[in-house]
């Protein structure tokens, strides 16, 4: 039957190096894609604009990396990109670049508060990070009144534009840090091994000892905390904050996940592996814009290419029964 | 096989003293107790639900004994979880495995138990490969540390579990683990079987064996000494070397069988035209071969040891299960594509072993059940509507034929009793008409009087015409109910018997041709 | 008829309808407006869109899965119809239900046959149905000057009694009738409640599912047309709102996320306590914003007291 057949291809996906593969090789494909289709594509300008552009993705998707390793989900990443940005935006008047510091601490404290619920109410994580994504966007809409706020302050918009490292923007810089780092936990620490564990087997996971209530709410509280540092970059970036930033974030950084080697069903792939998920996002996005594609149709293309990626990684024998 | 007679004189391990355990309404473990020495390798016989896996979850921490006394090294011992029996040496092998598939096999091996290799909050990962390949060479494992677990075979994996226990033996500084296995040959192929006994012999050296199987030849093979389980009791304790597998059946079996439980007086010795029939029935992995036929007010009873295909057979008669080859026959037609809907179609159900998930659901009204199969049938004026009414008529008819204990028929099944449910779960597929109904273990885990119950219960429905398989892990029921028994071992018929009241076959005939 | 479903121990009807009369007489207390005839109507309106979608959303959850997609649902079918009124009048009512159940269909096929989970699939349905409405509307407002047609949602059959109102409550009545006293209707309510099961006795378990995605789309087309009817234009995004909202209304009427509980016959409680929470808070000038924010709370907590945990092995 056709969902055999898919879970087949799946497996086989999943379990050959085919995992490993498969992003550079959509990667490849789509730059000669674009290439051809418009030269520009590979100046060294919109390179440029594409790095920055994926750099917020980058840490989103990292973010969301760890819920989906531990077999959960975290539905508010954007909203909290997006909420986060708005505090700082107004923060900034009064105490300039130091903004970034309690916006900062708010994206951390949702994601603590999406952990303490799922851990303390036995909730399904989609529908707290549902609901704490409605939380966030009505605050973030309350705060803003409903339309961007725009800043001028040098320090902060230094943050990311700036340039320490030659003619290479900030935001680079910070953001593949904070990927180094996080990537560097996912595998080098017993944070790292165990979230996998979680996903893998919590049956085992708990047998075995591991504190499976702390190392949740611990994920959760990294992916807000890197969603906090993704807002604050962004709007020094675009120099404002706008309640409708964190449209397709969602999207795109489910999709970098799934595409990078971390299926939805979790429990295989790991940090490290988002990187090449978000360029492939990234590149997609990118692509289409210098190609002229209109944004809506991009909204399709993404939905259905999250659909696709999931579908063919899913470990389906880890849902007894699909909900 | 090498003389293990000094390990007589060696120091005792572990010593359980009168473990009683029970669960609602079954008493797992009556008073059991046994001894571990270092060094030996012991196995636990019994049937199933002899309480055999109980008693060693109880040793690994898993389930807490109501009473009763665990010794360690003869120190007092009463872990409150597994990673507490790992603490103090004892290690499982699980049959459902313990490993994450998606790990490592270094990080398995050392799972939540890091502590050797971080400096610094991160982790080692060469010294922790390094321990994993020393400990494989230690062991003689052909296995590579640095691959995914789930790249090895069930077999392989087992053997990376023993070796996990080694290895945190190791890092506990413990000289002799002890490691339980929970029936580590369901699922292997007799060349496995075969090399993990030798490894086992091998490491019995470092370590102490607890070992549980249904299969008799395996433990005489491999243990220096066995225990006999029955019905929650240490009935025999024997030493393998000068025991036969005729011996053991004799132990393991022998209740007395009351006729009148199994009204076997109501046996039907007049049976009717032959109704069901299967030819050579093969599912790859299952069975193979399976040919037997079924009469009219029969019951054939299908026994054998879990894992002898007789459930896989009884899915894919059913239909719920695909057949790889066969034929089945219903009233002389022979069925085109065997799915659940047609059998059901043609007059067979299907009255599954696992009550609870499979059987009735739970958080459904009484009513609501004994209806499901039968809603396509009581429509109103043959629209898709529900006939509440009519409902409500066949399910109060039940309730008093079954005599099933509900307040009302709108109750939740969740608050019945095992027994009553298990009536809602007959009650259901009886309320369908059929003319054949295969049953998996019709009373596993109910109390003695709702078995009569339901024995009686069959009996009516066969003398009202019904024709019944029976498929069930209790040898009494087994003989006690069929006219005819057929046994398998291995996917295969080993036996078939006629079992006419009051001259019914002895247990032990039986489990002959199961193990 | 029997509330047999709903004897569970926590759940009981008592806790919403006394939930209201706390509301009501709270609310009325503040600002006496709140109870005028005038405002119920007013009531009534703001919450029939929200009473049909809501009944989609309870047939979904009562089978145990969710659809995140009926925002994205109400909008596509919103602007579809607006977009066919000066063509068809009236009738543009079929393309914008049409529309909505195909993509029920689409969420019910790809959820079973690519057994991907229900709020994946319809998480990543949403934008794949925005995008298509915004190119369909090129980013602008449909704007519907249809008499007729607006007058669907917004005239007067009966007296005073809202048009709109006069939907709600036959979806309401129809669908409450095919709950419990139709085969589909017992089928959906048994999978919810063990699937396993009503596989082994029989239910074309994929069928109904596939059907119950098609009726969730099916009613957010609706939902979607009369939504639209009434905002008199067909708008980018005017859907979104409505997922959270249905999912809220349906768990406070006391239909349980983990299925098998409840019935559409409890959510138009949940949609009436939304509906008072939204009505009540707008004439005490609660900002909009905030009210988003409150609603996300309340679902939360409703979730939180209606589940039943002891169904959910390990909660992911």
């Amino acid at each position: 039957m056709a969902s055999n057949l898919l879970n087949r291809i799946a497996t086989f996906i999943r379990r050959r190096k085919i995992v490993d593969v498969l992003p550079y090789v959509m990667l490849l494909v789509l730059v000669v894609a674009f290439y051809l289709v418009k030269p520009i594509f590979l100046s060294n300008d919109n390179i440029l604009v594409l790095l920055a552009q994926g750099m917020v993705l980058l840490l989103v998707g990292t973010a969301s990396t760890f819920p989906i390793l531990m077999g959960s989900i975290d539905l508010s990443v954007a909203a909290n990109t997006t909420l986060t940005g708005i505090v700082a935006a107004l923060f900034i008047p009064n105490i300039g670049v130091y903004a970034a510091v309690p916006a900062i601490l708010v994206g951390l404290g949702f994601g603590f508060i999406n952990g303490m619920v799922s851990v303390k109410f036995k909730l399904p994580s989609f529908i707290i990070t549902l609901g704490t994504m409605s939380i966030m966007d009505g605050t973030g809409l309350l705060l803003s009144g409903g339309s961007p706020i725009w800043f001028q302050n040098e320090a902060f918009t230094w943050i990311s534009k700036g340039t320490i490292f030659g003619s290479l923007q900030n935001i680079v810089v910070w953001s593949v840090m904070a990927y180094i780092i996080f990537s560097f936990l996912g595998s080098y620490t017993k944070f790292g091994r165990y979230l996998v564990a979680i996903g893998g087997g919590e049956k085992i996971a708990k047998l075995s000892g591991i504190n499976v209530s702390k190392y949740r709410i611990i994920a959760f509280t990294f992916t807000g905390l890197l969603c906090g540092i993704a807002g604050v970059l962004q709007i020094s970036r675009v120099e404002s904050a706008s309640p409708h930033f964190g449209a397709k974030l969602l999207m795109d950084a489910i999709a970098a996940v799934v595409i990078g080697g971390t299926p939805v069903s979790g429990g295989v792939g790991g940090i490290h592996r988002t990187f090449i998920g978000v360029l492939v996002i990234t590149v997609l996005s990118n692509g289409l814009d210098v190609s002229l594609v209109h944004p809506y149709f991009q909204l399709i293309i993404k939905g259905v290419v999250v659909l696709s990626a999931v579908v063919f990684t899913l470990d389906r024998s880890k849902l007894a029964l699909v909900k | 096989m090498p003389d293990r007679r000094e390990k007589d004189t060696k120091a005792s391990i572990l010593q359980a003293e009168n473990i009683t355990k029970s669960f609602p309404g079954v008493l797992a473990l009556d008073e059991v107790t046994i001894e571990v020495k270092q060094g030996e390798i012991v196995g636990i016989a019994g049937e199933n639900g002899a309480g055999k896996s109980t008693l060693l979850n109880i040793i690994a921490g898993i389930y807490r004994p109501d009473s009763g006394l665990l010794l360690l090294r003869s120190e007092p011992y009463s872990p409150h979880n597994y990673q507490q029996a790992n603490k103090n040496g004892v290690f499982m092998v699980f049959q459902e495995q313990g490993l994450v598939p998606s790990l490592y096999v270094y990080e398995n091996l050392f799972l939540a138990n890091e502590e050797n290799f971080i400096s610094n909050g991160i982790l080692n990962k060469k010294k922790m490969i390094k321990e994993a390949v020393d400990a494989m060479e230690n062991l003689n494992l052909k296995i590579d540390p640095t691959k995914l677990t789930w790249s090895y075979s069930f077999h392989e994996r087992q053997m990376i579990e023993i070796s996990k226990a080694f290895t945190l033996a190791k890092i506990r500084e413990i000289e002799m683990p002890l490691i339980l296995l929970d029936e580590p040959t369901s699922g292997l192929s007799d060349v496995e079987i075969e090399i993990l006994f030798e490894k086992v012999k091998e490491y019995s050296a470092r370590a102490s064996f607890l070992f549980i199987s249904h299969r008799l030849s395996e433990l005489i093979e491999l243990c220096d000494r066995m225990y006999i389980f029955k019905d929650g009791k240490n009935i025999k304790s024997l030493e393998t070397a000068h025991t036969s597998e005729s011996d053991i059946h004799e132990y393991m079996v022998g209740r007395k069988r009351e006729r009148e439980f199994y009204r076997e007086d109501r046996q039907i010795t007049a049976v009717g035209e032959e109704i069901f029939r299967v030819s050579r029935l093969a599912k790859d992995g299952a069975f193979t071969d399976i040919s037997f036929g079924l009469h009219q007010k029969e019951i054939v009873g299908i026994g054998g040891v879990v894992g002898c295909g007789k459930t896989e057979l009884g899915l894919c008669m059913a239909g719920i299960e695909k057949l790889d080859q066969g034929t089945i026959t219903v009233e002389g037609k022979s069925i085109h594509k065997v799915t659940l809907k047609n059998m059901m179609k043609k007059g067979v159900g299907y009255v599954p072993g696992d009550r609870k998930n499979e059987g009735i659901i739970g958080y459904l009204p009484v009513n609501w059940n004994v209806t499901l199969p039968s809603i396509p049938d009581i429509t109103v004026w043959g629209l898709p509507f529900l006939n509440i009414k009519r409902e409500n008529e066949i399910t109060q008819t039940f309730v008093s034929k079954f005599k099933i204990k509900t307040p009302r028929i709108t109750t939740m099944c969740y608050s019945l009793s095992g027994g009553n449910q298990q009536k809602v779960l007959m009650a259901k597929w009886v309320a369908k008409n059929l003319k054949v109904i295969i049953l998996d273990n019709p009373t596993r885990g109910i109390d003695v009087g709702a078995k009569e119950e339901i024995y009686a219960i069959l009996r009516d429905l066969v003398e009202q015409g019904l024709s019944i398989v029976l498929i069930t892990d209790d040898l009494l029921e087994l003989i006690g109910l069929s006219n005819r028994i057929v046994i398998m071992k291995d996917g295969v018929i080993t036996n078939e018997f006629e079992s006419p009241p009051g001259n019914k076959t002895a247990e032990n005939e039986l489990v002959k041709y199961m193990v | 008829m029997a509330d047999i479903v709903t004897r569970r121990k926590s759940l009981g009807i008592v806790i919403p309808v006394s939930f209201i009369a706390v509301l009501v007489l709270s609310f009325g207390s503040i600002n006496p407006r709140f109870l005028s005839i005038a405002n119920v109507y007013n009531l009534i309106r703001q919450t029939s869109v929200l009473m049909i979608v809501a009944i989609g959303a309870t047939f979904v959850i009562l089978m145990g899965s969710i659809d995140l997609s009926v925002g994205a649902i109400i909008t596509i079918s919103g602007i579809v119809s607006a977009i066919f009124v000066p063509k068809l009048g009236t009738g543009a009512i079929v393309a914008g239900v049409a529309i909505g159940g195909f993509a029920g269909a689409i969420n019910g096929l790809v959820f079973v046959y690519g057994r991907v989970p229900s709020f994946l699939v319809t998480l990543a349905m949403g934008p794949i149905l925005e995008g298509l409405a915004l190119i369909i509307c090129k980013g602008s407002p449909v704007v519907i000057k249809d008499m007729n047609f607006l007058k669907i949602a917004s005239g007067k059959l009966m007296g005073n009694f809202p048009n709109i109102g006069i939907w709600a409550i036959l979806i309401y009545c129809f669908f409450t009738f095919v709950a419990f006293r139709t085969r589909y209707g017992r089928y959906v309510f048994t999978i919810g409640a063990g699937e396993k099961a009503s596989q082994f006795s029989g239910v074309s378990v994929r069928r109904i599912k596939i059907i119950t995605f098609f009726v969730s789309g099916f009613l957010s087309g609706l939902a979607g047309v009369l939504f639209s009817a009434r905002c008199q234009s067909g708008t980018a995004r005017m859907g979104e709102p409505f997922i959270l909202d249905s999912i809220a209304a349906t768990v406070v009427g006391g239909t349980a996320l983990t299925g098998g509980s409840g019935g559409p016959h409890r959510t138009i409680l949940g949609v009436i306590i939304m509906g008072i929470l939204s009505n009540g808070m707008n004439l005490l000038n609660v900002h909009p914003h905030v009210q988003i924010i409150i609603k996300g709370v309340v679902t939360i907590l409703a979730v939180a007291a209606t589940l039943d945990r002891s169904r959910l092995e390990f909660v992911k």
